[in-house]
């Protein structure tokens, strides 16, 4: 009995997290974070660091709010999520700068700041931790900050390559390169393109088990009849 | 700034040979089927006589359980064989008499005998009981005349215009007997007491200087607007403009002089499959099939339809009575049909729309399904008339959806499922 | 015998999707064959290769998203024709194509094809090749200095100069008289130089209603307006007009980018209103912007307004039948 129960719950915490980190992803479905994809996802490093910067900031945001979730007034809490938000970035961006490389730090001087009023935290954190437990939001919190980590890197892979003809600074020898692959339209229209295929695969996925539970419920029939 | 923002559309005239050629009388009528009830009334007429009795032209077949409603009047004289049930594409689920022909032809009338003046009661209780219903909208003419009177209409317009590209019956009506329409109109403008009246037509010069010879004073009213024009009238502002078919003016000095009753109607028969396009006569009640086949068949038709060319109904069987409303029949055949594209944007619709709605939005919103949306977008205030489709290049049903639309008036409900089970 | 229903009417105008673009087609004929005299037959295939990539592409698009092909409706050939149009006559050939291709592949075919996209694929094609090839878009052979054909392939010998636009927006002196402007004789896209031409496509095309005056002469309007008040060139008013209206693209924009029929508004006011802003954010880029042609960037942003200048310019001459619905 106990068992059953947990594998429920496993079930249903990989529900959760395959919702936020693909099937609702909240770049890609949602819409939401763009800003800083567009403007600072021009090469892999920055893409990964902001995704570090995302994670260390939404993974415990999530949980306290969770844990906090009945003792915060609803007009305290907006005011709550920012404050905390700002400080874990403080701390993010001063450990960046100090053990892993003053550049990047630059780069994303500006967009750290304005990561703590972003709406992926003020959004994940008012509109899913809020309402359940903190298991639940820890994990949703992880696939939400890992769908917008394989897109930004993805995205800036891409454009990191064509515009500068590297990866993670490693040249690639390619014949062209693609200077205004950095500019931010470039950014737009991948991000559409990389939604559009999502839809695809999310459509194909739901065509190929509504086809093969059509085939098990026929073959069900045929054996009772 | 008008060249660019007129609205209307301008249509090809197809009504030739049909209004060139003079009226014929319907010849080998078999059986005429008349209903005994109308639409939007709630109780069919009692049936006057019993089955297999013999009926004379005008004699009362159907009467109202009210005094003050109209009497159905056999159009023909024959045999009465039985009742029959129908469903009509314009008037939904009938209740008919059957009547077995034997002579359709309009007896000689007699003149009465000159009264004088008449009185607006007498008049107006003339048009009830001859039966006269107007050919523009199916309406008893006496309900209309009762509505407009004390008053409430400033203005009487007998409507000749036939906008539409293949009509011609009115103008053969008026050149038929344009002096006897006119003393109807007089007629109609006594019973109703407005202050004026004319009678509007839509004509090449020429015609029109002809038929303005026959009348003294020149009451003929050339529409110059584009189609759809509605207001026949150069009165503008708050007057209120009656309109009144052409050939129900006819009737109606018909009924008032000679006591006749209303039992045909002209009806203009054309389009590319009829051997020869005409203005028939014909007593009211007879079948679709029986009219084509009067005018000959060149080719089988594809459609054929009650109505003109632009808002008529595609009947989808031949054994449908010709009633009082409509007074086109066409037999058309199609050589392709063409695969609707997207929309393109060109705007034709917006304008083409005289009651100026953006029909290509409307569309828009229902095939996206933005239901709640579209009741901003006034589809109540579109007449039906057609244009936006008419001139659409990418082939789209615009007027239909339009029309959808302000049927259902924002109370579409949809059971919202997974589109992609379906 | 059986009868076909169906919605009225039942006769239609019979004018089509594919009749309007082939009037659009019609008239690139006699520009490319104004600035085939000029400079030879390179203008001619520059366009065609357009053309050819973009029905190619449609093609494919087709293919892949398992449609009916829908290149007859001519939509695909306008596209890639005005894109080979608004080329410099010695541009290379992968120039267009890829202008052609990033049209149909990124601008229309993934807004749903034809009728559907909702920012013009000619000015989304040739905004991305000045983007990312600004010195090859605006480097033009000149007509005067060439007085030969251009080669067919190997452009290493070609002289290329900028053109009057250029000269405006860096401030200097232009030498163009009236009559160069008229006949095309200076340095300029294939399409857009010879303006007496473009002036007649443009009475053919309101003549046969393929786009709207209202667009065009609202468009023309404000911007002859700016160059009035803010000339760039010194001398009467009429010379800064002149120049201005007849360098760069601005006016081919005003025929045929601007007044697309997919993307621009239906409604008359909304037309005016949309014609006047394109042609004060135009005279804007011009001004203060970073090329010296920006007309594409221009027409790609009031594209998106389209739709809602079209709802609202409505609604603003419908207030009186709507409040009284409200009211009942």
């Amino acid at each position: 009995m106990k068992k059953d129960l947990t594998t429920h719950q496993f079930w249903k915490l990989t529900g959760i997290f395959m919702d936020s980190f693909l099937l609702r992803n909240i770049v890609l479905v949602q819409a939401i974070g763009l800003c800083p994809i567009v403007a600072v996802g021009v090469t892999l490093p920055y893409g990964v660091a902001l995704t570090v910067c995302t994670a260390a900031v939404l993974i415990p945001c999530s949980l306290c709010i969770s844990l906090l979730r009945e003792r915060i007034p609803d007009w305290l809490r907006a005011p709550v999520y920012t404050v905390g938000a700002s400080l874990l970035l403080l701390g993010a961006g001063w450990f960046i700068n100090r053990y892993i490389s003053h550049e990047i730090y630059a780069a994303l001087y500006l967009f750290l700041p304005l990561m703590a009023v972003n709406t992926i935290f003020t959004y994940r954190t008012g509109g899913f931790s809020t309402n359940n437990r903190p298991a639940a939001a820890l994990v949703d919190a992880l696939g939400s900050s890992l769908g917008f980590g394989i897109v930004i890197c993805a995205v800036s892979a891409l454009r990191e390559l064509a515009s500068y003809g590297t990866l993670w600074n490693i040249p690639m020898n390619l014949p062209y390169t693609l200077p205004e692959a950095a500019m931010p339209y470039a950014a737009f229209i991948m991000l559409g393109f990389m939604a559009a295929f999502l839809q695809w695969l999310k459509s194909a996925v739901r065509r190929a088990s509504h086809r093969i539970r059509g085939r098990r419920s026929a073959r069900k029939g045929g054996e009772a009849a | 700034m008008s060249i660019f923002t007129k609205s209307g559309i301008s249509l090809p005239l197809l009504k030739e040979p049909a209004a060139s050629r003079p009226i014929e009388e319907m010849e080998n009528v078999t059986r005429v089927t008349l209903p005994l009830s109308f639409s939007g009334e709630s109780s069919p007429r009692r049936p006057a006589l019993g089955s297999y009795s013999t009926v004379i032209r005008g004699q009362v077949i159907g009467l109202p359980e009210d005094e003050q409603d109209t009497p159905v009047l056999a159009s023909v004289t024959g045999v009465l064989s039985g009742t029959q049930t129908l469903i009509h594409p314009l008037y939904g689920e009938l209740e008919c008499a059957v009547l077995d022909c034997m002579v359709s032809a309009r007896p000689e009338p007699l003149p009465r005998p000159h009264k004088g003046e008449w009185t607006p009661a007498e008049i107006v209780g003339a048009a009830r009981t001859a039966g006269i219903i107007d050919e523009i909208d199916g309406v008893p003419l006496h309900l209309k005349l009762k509505a407009w009177q004390g008053g409430r209409c400033h203005f009487l317009v007998a409507d000749g215009v036939e906008q539409e590209p293949y009509s011609s019956s009115a103008w053969a009506v008026l050149n038929e007997a344009i002096e006897q329409v006119w003393e109807g109109v007089q007629l109609a403008v006594t019973a109703t007491g407005v202050a004026g009246a004319h009678i509007a037509v839509k004509l090449p010069a020429a015609r029109r200087r002809a038929l303005s010879r026959r009348l003294r004073n020149s009451q003929l009213f050339q529409v110059r607007r584009l189609y759809p024009a509605e207001q026949y009238s150069h009165t503008a502002g708050d007057v209120v403009v009656g309109r009144v078919g052409v050939q129900a003016c006819l009737a109606l000095y018909r009924a008032v002089a000679y006591g006749e009753s209303h039992g045909d109607c002209v009806i203009t028969v054309a389009g590319d499959a009829v051997a020869t396009p005409q203005n028939l006569r014909i007593p009211f009640g007879v079948s679709i099939r029986q009219v084509l086949l009067a005018c000959g068949l060149s080719t089988d038709p594809t459609r054929v339809i009650l109505g003109d060319a632009l808002t008529g109904v595609a009947v989808s069987t031949l054994d449908l009575p010709l009633l009082p409303g409509s007074t086109c029949l066409l037999a058309l055949t199609e050589k392709k049909t063409t695969v609707p594209r997207a929309c393109i944007g060109c705007g034709r619709c917006v304008q083409a729309c005289h009651a100026g709605l953006l029909p290509f939005e409307i569309y828009r919103r229902l095939e996206n399904m933005h239901y709640e949306r579209l009741s901003g977008l006034l589809p109540e205030h579109c007449d039906g008339c057609g244009a936006c489709s008419y001139v659409c290049p990418a082939g789209l049903d615009l007027a239909a959806r339009v029309m959808e639309a302000r049927e259902s008036a924002g109370t579409i409900f949809l059971n919202w499922g997974d589109d992609d089970d379906a | 015998m059986t009868l076909k229903t169906g919605h009225a009417p039942y006769l239609r105008r019979g004018e089509s999707c594919s009749l309007i673009n082939l009037d659009v087609l019609i008239t690139l004929i006699p520009l490319c064959i104004f600035s085939c005299v000029y400079y030879g037959l390179r203008p001619m295939l520059i366009v065609l290769t357009g053309m050819l990539t973009a029905v190619a592409c449609e093609t494919l698009c087709c293919l892949m998203m398992k449609r009916r092909p829908t290149i007859l409706d001519g939509s695909a050939a306008v596209i890639g024709g005005l894109i080979g149009a608004l080329m410099p006559p010695a541009a290379p050939y992968w120039l267009p194509i890829i202008a052609s291709a990033f049209a149909i592949l990124v601008a229309k075919m993934p807004f749903g094809g034809s009728g559907r996209y909702l920012f013009n694929p000619a000015a989304a094609g040739i905004a991305v090749v000045t983007l990312c090839f600004t010195y090859t878009m605006f480097r033009y052979p000149d007509p005067g200095l060439v007085n030969q054909s251009l080669p067919l392939g190997d452009l290493s010998g070609v002289v290329t100069e900028s053109s009057p636009a250029a000269q405006l927006s860096s401030g200097g002196q232009t030498l163009y008289s009236w009559n160069t402007l008229l006949f095309g004789d200076f340095p300029g896209p294939i399409g857009a130089t010879a303006i007496a031409v473009l002036a007649a496509c443009a009475l053919y095309l309101f003549s046969r209603r393929a786009i709207s005056p209202l667009i065009t002469l609202s468009y023309l309007a404000v911007c002859a307006l700016i160059a009035m008040a803010f000339p760039r060139v010194s001398g009467e008013w009429y010379n800064s007009v002149m120049l201005e209206l007849c360098t760069g693209y601005l006016l081919f924009c005003g025929i045929y980018l601007l007044p697309d029929t997919v993307t621009a508004p239906r409604h008359w006011l909304a037309r005016i209103v949309y014609g006047a802003a394109a042609g004060a954010l135009v005279m804007a880029l011009r001004h203060i912007g970073q090329f010296e042609e920006g007309a594409c960037f221009a027409v790609l942003l009031v594209n998106a307004f389209s739709p809602l200048l079209d709802r609202f310019c409505w609604r603003l001459l419908n207030l009186r039948r709507l409040h009284r619905r409200r009211r009942t």
